[in-house]
């Protein structure tokens, strides 16, 4: 007597027993479990019906099997019920030298690109030609060798064996020797990337080289990458660093005006400072020089307790993070009405919701259009523009929450001005929806801080503290959009922002707790440091840890693979 | 004192498939509704005449006994046992999962008993102890667990991955 001999019906029971995680698994084992399952809809339906996803199924699926299991499939992968726990693929690949993971990154690119008018240009595969991306999810890791003075620029590369790091410029300052001379000792501080909106638009690299002998001499040099003769030299430009400050943080702007934070030591503690830096002379220069830099505009920090440690540029703002949490801004840098670096309100209260202005990482928007309704603003037509984004808080204070949330602002106005992802605004009323369960341990964060990665399409949400990454999915207009969140379900009429119960009909299944949504993660841990994540679609992350490069995948084709090669 | 009569009606006996007969108390054989419903069908009067059980040997059915003898005092199968949060949890109790530390064999029999006896309590505890030992597991440990052979070709793994495959669009 074994499984398989037991009675259909018997076997029926069994798999009906099973959690949509442990379905699905069943039916990769052998096909006497598929064929059980497609003998029956009301299993099927069952246990699709555990998982988050529309409630309403179109008639021709209803009674098809077939169709429905694949729906099945398709959902318990696209939340991560598919086992990924258990089957993620993990593929290092370790440095043949020594990185300095702390300025080693990984980008994603083209980022977001900007027409004239200022508008953010989506289809980025049309403005860049085939060699160098495609659909926004190429990654490039950017590794700093430590006694090199060398970057390796690596592409991520699709072959027979999946995506892997495929070398593909370096950059060495001792082939610089004409403009970085080898008895000042420079060495690399801090790498940023921006894309250039040029005709044709173009991926730059920005490297800042500090000597260590005369500190208070800094040199940044800005490359551009091309697809056949690799890093090109820019411009390079000296900047003057008389108090020696320590460089803390580099970004470019659009305009390709850096950008560092500074952080100066006193007795009695520490002075944060940001530049951006502007540049005399015209804008002609596209030849391989020197030029010095003059500052632009110096900003002081406020008096904080907090430590900032890096730039998140957004939009045409840039704003600073504190160490704990990189890339939710702190301060913002304003420009207008005067010059200051401003503080933001980042702490969250208990109350279901409140006004102020935009928080977190933003993931998703959404907007209504041209809404005519007698209730809704005297019957003006009106649009209602709502957006999800990612906060963390973490407090001592009872009345406040520590823990990490989806938050959704809403907006209406008569003015039809749809939000992206860089809107950010002063006073908008904010609704939690969501809360990320049991997310890395905020009050023992390591000195690298809290990790974040959001994939391209804001599915996948990754926490990582020192060695622990967290993944959590999600569905972003399940909390944005009624129309599909709630498929032919009836909403609160007169809730156009959809903000009664958003998301709880789709995750029906889930624990609701204080009116939010749960997400459960998947914890993926592996004994490594983790420096940095980025995504490389919805279902790959990439990781620069203690040991190299890591590759997770846990999309359908993960089979709990181990995979170990040297970087090269 | 009771009557010769009313004794012999608390219990009753089963001739299990190997031949072997087992008195049992009635209270306790009639958690089978197999059992409950052949001895109303005999119009509730007590009888000598063992009950044959033709597909349960007598290992099987002293275990089945056994769980019926510890659960004789549960209340009845409610009306919404076919409810999707009876087959939600997979929760066993206690005793019960002592109860089921079996090997494979003897699990399946007493499935396969509880399902011919019709002892709804006592099939679920079964298959939830059979889904627990699913849960997970990869799918090469569930086919190690129940020496299951793989008999997908690689053109069909490749087919339910692609079947698999989200493409998010919004």
């Amino acid at each position: 007597m074994d499984i398989l001999s037991l009675p259909a019906e018997i076997v029926r029971l069994i798999l009906q027993f099973l959690d949509p995680e442990s379905f699905y698994i069943c039916l990769l084992v052998c096909k006497i479990f598929r064929e059980h399952a497609l003998d029956s809809t009301s299993l099927l339906k069952k246990q699709l019906d555990r998982l988050p996803g529309q409630r309403f199924f179109a008639p021709e699926i209803v009674g098809d099997a077939e169709a429905l299991l694949k729906e099945f499939g398709k959902r318990s992968s696209q939340h991560l019920h598919n086992g990924a726990f258990r089957l993620a693929d993990a593929h290092v690949w370790r440095p043949r030298s020594p990185a300095k993971l702390r300025i080693s990154k990984i980008v994603r690119w083209p980022c977001t690109l900007y027409d004239d008018d200022d508008d953010p240009i989506n289809d980025v595969s049309a403005v860049f030609d085939g060699s160098y991306a495609t659909k926004g999810e190429d990654l490039m890791y950017i590794e700093v060798l430590t006694d090199l003075q060398t970057v390796n620029l690596y592409r991520i590369e699709h072959d027979t064996h999946g995506y892997h790091p495929q070398l593909w410029h370096i950059i060495s300052a001792p082939s610089m020797s004409s403009f970085l001379p080898m008895k000042h000792k420079f060495e690399i501080t801090k790498v940023a990337t921006w894309v250039d909106t040029a005709s044709p638009p173009n991926l730059r690299i920005a490297i800042l080289y500090q000597s260590k002998r005369y500190p208070e001499e800094i040199k940044l040099v800005l490359f551009k990458l091309d697809p056949r003769f690799g890093a090109i030299i820019d411009k390079i430009r000296e900047i003057h660093n008389p108090d020696h400050k320590l460089v803390t943080d580099l970004k470019i702007t659009r305009s390709g005006r850096p950008v560092v934070l500074y952080r100066q030591h006193h007795d009695t503690g520490c002075k944060h400072t940001v530049i951006i830096y502007g540049r005399k002379g015209t804008e002609d220069e596209y030849i391989i020089g020197t030029e010095t830099v003059y500052i632009y505009t110096d900003y002081d920090f406020p008096d904080d307790h907090e430590i900032p440690s890096g730039l998140i540029y957004r939009g045409a703002v840039m704003h600073i993070n504190s160490q704990d949490f990189p890339q939710l801004p702190r301060w913002t840098v304003e420009t207008r009405p005067r010059e200051r670096i401003r503080g933001r309100l980042t702490d969250l209260t208990w109350q279901q919701t409140f006004r102020g202005q935009s928080q977190g990482v933003p993931l998703a928007t959404h907007h209504r259009h041209s809404i005519e309704d007698p209730t809704l603003n005297q019957g003006e037509a009106t649009c209602v523009n709502s957006s999800l984004s990612l906060v963390i808080s973490r407090s001592k204070d009872d009345y406040l929450r520590t823990g990490a949330y989806l938050l959704k602002a809403v907006n209406d106005t008569p003015i039809c001005n749809p939000w992206t992802l860089t809107t950010d605004l002063e006073d908008v009323r904010h609704y939690f929806v969501a809360q990320l369960f049991e997310p890395p341990d905020l009050t023992n964060l390591s000195t690298l801080g809290l990790g974040i990665a959001v994939s391209p399409k804001a599915h996948r949400i990754a926490l990582s503290n020192w060695k622990t990454i967290h993944i959590y999915a999600l569905c972003p207009q399940a909390f944005l959009d009624p129309d599909y969140s709630l498929g032919e379900g009836k909403g609160v009429p007169g809730d156009y922002a959809f903000v009664q119960g958003a998301g709880w009909q789709y995750y029906r299944n889930e624990i609701i707790s204080d009116g939010c949504v749960v997400l459960l993660p998947l914890t993926l841990e592996h004994g490594y440091i983790i420096y940095g994540m980025e995504f490389r679609g919805e279902d790959e992350l990439w990781a620069w840890t203690d040991k190299g490069l890591c590759r997770y995948n846990f999309g359908v084709g993960a089979s709990a693979m181990r995979e170990l090669s040297v970087l090269e | 004192m009771a009557s010769a009569s009313t004794d012999a009606a608390k219990v009753i006996k089963v001739t299990t498939s190997d031949g072997i007969d087992i008195t049992v108390d009635r209270q306790v054989a009639e958690r089978s509704i197999l059992i409950k419903n052949l001895l109303e069908d005999l119009g509730g009067e007590s009888t000598d005449e063992p009950i044959p059980i033709p597909n349960v040997n007598e290992a099987v059915m002293k275990k089945v006994l056994e769980w019926c003898e510890h659960h004789k005092a549960d209340p009845p199968a409610s009306q919404d046992d076919d409810s999707d949060s009876r087959k939600k949890s997979t929760d066993i109790e206690e005793w019960d999962q002592k109860f089921m530390q079996v090997d494979q064999e003897m699990l399946f029999e007493i499935i396969l008993a509880a399902n011919y006896l019709d002892i709804k309590a006592l099939l679920d505890v079964g298959c939830k102890t059979v889904a627990n030992m699913i849960k997970g597991k990869s799918p090469d440990e569930i086919r190690k667990t129940f020496n299951i052979q793989n008999d997908f070709t690689p053109e069909e793994e490749d087919q339910i991955r692609r079947e698999n495959e989200w493409a998010e669009d919004r």
